[in-house]
């Protein structure tokens, strides 16, 4: 896998590109301050493909929204580049996990919705828009609207969004967690496949242990109350990497590995006292 | 299996066949238990009041008709300004938000002798009653609408780094239209309502203006002809809407089955 091997080359090579450094946040709350993230330390490389997993209430959403400037830690730096984050940086692409599509444009239209808030060329960037949607087989939907397609396809309409003006940061928070098991599947592979041509650096925010190891370089594990990182693992599977790695033995260890963490922390517990 | 035999047009009978059915059905009654003609006119003599003086009916329709039409179209301009004001400052979410409830807990009708003292008995006085009565309901949907977006929409917005402008002017105002069209659907109907008002307390045109004058007349059948052109102009003006609406915001769940 010659491809691989250059490809961990580019990322190892690159000094830190997002760093976190003893990121805290809490939030004011009507029982008091609420410690969503404690002292969250992280180095990210550039084209890096990077997974924040975890249960809910363990600070990924949060994490994620501190690195995209939607919101300001507590204590804590985070830079991007070298630069201290304060607000969302250029060059920087989101995807929720609802698709946010607005149902009065067409197809086209909501992809091209960052072109017209950055006040880019239309023409230009109205091409790479279409070039990315019959990347994503929307070709025939370009002036569908929104309702008219399936949720598969709603979400791949809003990574066409997000990429649209070409970012080197992709931001993904739970992407396909509204989606069924095979659609998310499809929707695995086509983001792999824009990864590695595009060597964006994506930090993947998801709840699923298996779709954070087919997809990831490095997995976050995280826990809850606190919202703190407790283990970092690499994923070490060449690329590009097909479904079937899920059946690799390796596979099955790094999953054990990711349960055997939840276990410690009580997620999988069944009595809710 | 004992349906069949009903026909179809009886099953689901057409508006106009019901509508026409219920004016024979008054006819009969008028001749079978001759009512006085001022209690109760009969569909005859309704009709024979409108073709006396087609044009009295169409000038006067015409004034109800522009007087309510100004003043809402007043109550959405003003109402929508303020809507964006309540929603972009809190200063005046305090201060005009909480003096617009209050002025809509009072009974409206009350104020309209006091328009006419201040704006006199022309048009003035009638076109701020639709206005004021109307107003309210195009303010709070106008906010609800303004304020219904998903807390992704605007983070989504922000990480697209552009203006608070293009905010509003790209999501917030198009996102605010079907609850705006429900709000004026409301409005225009009120608007009729408020300047009948104003021509109750006092004036020389308008269909609220002849209700009183046929009243006083003890003349029953030109009191019969205003109401149904009054209803007839509040369906015009609310289907009016209606049609803006479906080619405004064809892509709201709620035009989607008509626009396909």
């Amino acid at each position: 896998m010659a491809m691989a091997s250059s490809r961990s080359e580019i990322a190892s090579d690159r000094s830190p590109h997002i760093r976190i450094q003893n990121v805290t946040k809490t939030y004011a709350s009507s029982s008091g301050d609420v410690l969503a993230l404690t002292d969250v330390s992280l180095d990210i490389k550039n084209g890096e493909f990077i997974s924040l997993l975890g249960p809910s209430g363990c600070g990924k959403s949060t994490l994620l929204k501190l690195v995209a400037g939607l919101d300001v830690a507590t204590a804590g730096t985070l830079s991007l580049a070298g630069e201290t984050i304060t607000g969302p940086p250029a060059g920087l692409g989101m995807v929720f996990q609802k698709d946010v599509l607005l149902d009065w444009r067409t197809v086209l239209q909501n992809v091209m919705l960052p072109v017209e808030f950055q006040d880019l060329d239309q023409a230009e960037y109205r091409e790479r828009a279409r070039h990315l949607l019959k990347l994503f087989g929307l070709a025939d939907f370009l002036d569908k609207h929104p309702w008219e397609l399936s949720g598969g396809m709603r979400q791949r309409v809003a990574i066409g969004r997000a990429l649209v003006t070409n970012p080197s940061l992709l931001l993904m928070d739970e992407p396909f967690g509204a989606l069924d098991a095979l659609t998310r599947d499809e929707l695995n592979l086509e983001l792999q496949d824009i990864w590695l041509r595009s060597g964006k650096t994506i930090i993947f925010v998801t709840h699923s242990i298996a779709e954070a190891i087919l997809l990831s370089d490095r997995v976050c594990v995280m826990a809850a109350r606190p919202g703190r990182i407790i283990e970092v693992l690499d994923i070490d599977f060449p690329r590009p990497r097909t479904l079937a790695v899920r059946e690799d033995p390796q596979f099955s260890a790094y999953t054990r590995r990711v349960r055997q963490i939840f276990e410690s922390q009580g997620v999988f517990q069944h009595d809710k006292a | 299996m004992t349906r069949p035999s009903v026909p179809e047009w009886l099953r689901q009978p057409p508006v106009w066949l019901v509508l026409t059915g219920l004016l024979v059905i008054w006819q009969a009654a008028c001749w079978l238990f001759e009512p006085p003609i001022f209690l109760l006119p009969d569909p005859i003599s309704i009709g024979k009041a409108l073709i006396d003086s087609p044009y009295t009916y169409l000038i006067n329709s015409y004034y109800t008709a522009a007087n309510t039409l100004i003043g809402f179209a007043l109550s959405v301009l003003i109402g929508f300004a303020l809507a964006l004001g309540i929603v972009y400052s809190r200063f005046l979410e305090a201060t005009i938000y909480t003096t617009l409830v209050a002025i809509n807990s009072m009974p409206k009708v009350a104020l309209a002798p006091l328009f006419v003292v201040w704006m006199g008995t022309g048009h003035t006085s009638k076109i701020a009653m639709a206005f004021l009565i109307a107003i309210f309901a195009i303010v709070i949907d106008a906010v609800l609408g303004l304020r219904s977006l998903e807390a992704e929409i605007i983070d989504l917005s922000r990480s697209m780094r552009g203006s608070a402008f293009k905010l509003l002017w790209k999501i917030r105002l198009p996102n605010a239209l079907p609850s705006l069209f429900a709000g004026m659907k409301v409005a225009i109907g009120l608007s009729l309502v408020g300047d009948l008002v104003g021509e109750f307390v006092s004036a020389q045109h308008g269909l609220g203006y002849l209700i009183l004058a046929a009243q006083g007349a003890f003349d029953t059948p030109r009191v019969f002809v205003s109401i149904l052109l009054l209803s007839i102009l509040g369906t015009l003006l609310f289907r009016m809407i209606e049609f803006v609406e479906r080619r405004t915001i064809p892509w709201h769940v709620s035009q989607r089955a008509a626009a396909h």
